[in-house]
């Protein structure tokens, strides 16, 4: 028993250092950006499907529901990321 | 069904029993940080699926997702992914079993106890530690010896342990044990465990108990029934756990005198109000992992590629129906970490020496509120677990049903042949998941071995459903060797760090760069293979690919 635990942390040792170089430098570029750039990620990411959204055709954000009403999507979708930006920049 | 009903309905699938106590347990370890879960895994995400994703699977009339990679790809591609879907779903369904039952006998206090008589905080943690009993017995400390009596009395514990400091001469009672500090080793603590009276009610028995009263009521209902209770439930859950926030501050003192508790408890509480985490942090939380393996992998394959979620949509009155459920719950979505994070953080605020940070929440509840509104919150608590039970077992059924027995055992089943076979899954899933219930202890948060168990897949299967809805050169021979490549690498990626020396991922629980990676491994199979091979025939991809009609 002693074997076959002493053999898979073995090879599960090889395996890791297959990737362990490779990881440590990715590691280092992201402990290298400041908490400030990296919230600033969240941000622009928020950003960018605002801008999308803003962008799609008419026809994709508004619709006919089965009563006959029609439901303009775009200012919620907006306003849910809008308030998800605040949260962002508050914490 | 109209949008508010199924929007309704996903948020209360997805906030799941696990979730109240997972969550809060989490969020009692470490913070505010897992609001980014609500706030970045399902927010956006419910947006981008509203205005993509879902669109495409309503218009393609499927009713389970392996059916849409069927049609899109190959019957390979199906049957690998049921499989691996209807498998994970009753690993799932085993987790949200043991955290019900966790939570039943905390508020029911059915645990078994263990008193610990020592004014030293180190010397509690040590008996814990060294007992290894945290997860299945209630620990009661008491600083004063004159006490003990008393709670022996009202308690009834299964073992007191007193440290000799607290002794003196008093003569020892039945499973009343002094204690050094320096005896305190494991094998002192697994001898004092055998010493113990025998609980006489097991976590498993709560286990069986719930799985048999809701399998029965999913059994003879359908999705419409899952759904129009999940409304009343969503109102139950979301008030209820919302009430426990406001209470609980409100007991604190309000919210100034709530944070400068947090702020008072030093290093281990330092981060609990930071959302975005540095990359060498010590929880399983840092913000790369959050950003690329939750907000660009996990919460998109939990939406998009989660049976359990896409089966509310794809049963919608109309598209402009199964797009604004979506942005319905965008919004509801918002509200959920101030009803299940916060109230962790209120716990740890209020009761910093829980030995298991997963009954974090119901000790909280127990503690402030008062018995008729313990009773509300219990009430929310099976709200929640019976529509994340209900909905698992629900859509594991049909995807066992229909991917696997009506394509391979019988093609010609009628419906009423296939309702009987879909009963007979469900219990067969629901007992798997009792089997599997019985190991989520090993775990140190519930809500880790949840995410983690979805790490092993969700990855190489968004990988395989983006591409094929964004990209018509996506081939089925691609998205076959993707699936199966980046799973097996998935659970590779978990075995290595698990088995190394050191392990492979420098943060607890790495479900999420598992996730990542494992998503990357598989989008570029998906590429190299689909140049390298045929393209599938322009006919066959007409509306399941965006913009492709």
């Amino acid at each position: 028993m002693n074997n076959i635990l002493l053999s898979a942390t073995a090879i599960a040792d090889t395996i890791a250092n297959l990737f362990r170089g490779m990881g440590d430098v990715m590691r280092g570029w992201m402990l290298a950006i400041p908490m400030s750039v990296a919230k600033g990620v969240f941000i622009v990411y928020f950003l960018l499907l605002i801008y999308w959204i803003i962008k799609l055709p008419e026809n994709e954000v508004t619709l006919s529901l089965e009563g006959g009403k029609t439901i303009h999507l775009r200012p919620y979708a907006l306003t849910s990321l809008a308030i998800i930006i605040v949260i962002y920049l508050v914490f | 069904m109209p949008w508010w009903a199924i929007g309704m309905s996903l948020v209360v699938t997805d906030i799941r029993a696990v979730d109240m106590v997972g969550i809060a347990g989490a969020a009692y370890l470490y913070g505010i940080v897992l609001g980014n879960y609500d706030w970045l895994g399902s927010v956006p995400v419910m947006i981008i699926g509203a205005f993509l994703f879902i669109p495409m699977f309503w218009r393609s009339k499927v009713s389970t997702i392996p059916e849409w990679l069927g049609a899109r790809y190959n019957q390979s591609v199906r049957t690998i992914s049921a499989v691996i879907w209807g498998v994970v779903t009753a690993f799932g369904l085993g987790v949200t079993l043991y955290a019900t039952a966790l939570m039943f006998n905390l508020l029911l206090d059915l645990n078994p106890k263990v008193v610990v008589v020592s004014e030293s905080q180190i010397v509690r943690e040590k008996v814990v530690a060294a007992t290894d009993a945290g997860k299945t017995h209630d620990f009661i400390f008491l600083k004063d010896y004159d006490l003990i009596q008393q709670v022996v009395e009202d308690k009834d514990p299964n073992l007191v342990l007193i440290h000799t400091e607290k002794v003196g001469n008093t003569e020892m009672e039945n499973l009343m044990y002094s204690f050094s500090e320096n005896e305190i080793n494991a094998e002192w603590g697994k001898s004092m465990m055998d010493r113990a009276r025998a609980p006489t009610w097991s976590l498993m028995y709560s286990i069986i108990i719930m799985s048999v009263l809701i399998g029965v009521y999913t059994l003879f209902g359908g999705l419409k029934a899952v759904v129009y209770t999940d409304v009343l439930q969503c109102i139950v859950m979301l008030s209820g756990s919302l009430f426990v926030l406001f209470f609980g501050i409100y007991k604190m003192g309000g919210v100034s005198e709530f944070i400068s508790i947090i702020q008072s408890l030093g290093p281990r509480a330092q981060d609990h109000f930071e959302l975005i985490l540095s990359v060498d942090t010590a929880t399983p939380h840092p913000w790369s992992g959050i950003f690329l393996g939750l907000g660009l992998v996990l919460a998109n394959a939990y939406w998009f590629g989660n049976q359990n979620m896409v089966q509310r949509t794809l049963g919608a009155k109309s598209e402009a129906d199964a797009k604004a459920s979506y942005i319905f719950v965008s919004f509801l979505k918002i509200l959920i970490p101030f009803a299940m994070v916060i109230p962790g953080i209120i716990a740890l605020a209020h009761n910093p020496n829980i030995t298991d940070a997963d009954k974090a929440m119901a000790t909280l509840v127990k503690d402030i509120l008062p018995t008729g509104l313990l009773g509300i919150f219990f009430a929310a608590f099976l709200a929640g677990l019976m529509s994340s039970v209900d909905s698992a077992l629900n859509s594991g059924a049909t995807i066992w049903t229909k991917d696997v027995y009506q394509k391979f055992v019988k093609p010609d089943a009628s419906p009423e042949h296939l309702l009987v076979v879909g009963r007979w899954i469900t219990g067969a899933m629901l007992a798997i998941a009792i089997f599997f219930a019985q190991y989520a202890t090993r775990f140190e948060s519930i809500y880790d071995l949840s995410q983690t168990i979805l790490s092993l897949f969700q990855g190489p299967s968004l990988a395989i459903i983006v591409l094929g809805m964004l990209w018509k050169r996506a081939t089925g021979k691609a998205a076959l060797i993707s699936l199966i490549s980046g799973v097996i690498f998935a659970g590779t990626l978990m075995w290595v760090n698990s088995n190394a020396s050191v392990p492979l991922f420098q943060v607890s629980e790495p479900f999420l760069y598992v996730a990542w990676w494992s998503f990357v491994l598989s989008v570029v199979i998906v590429v190299v293979i689909s140049l390298m091979t045929p393209p599938e025939p322009e006919s066959k991809l007409k509306g399941l690919v965006y913009r492709y009609e």
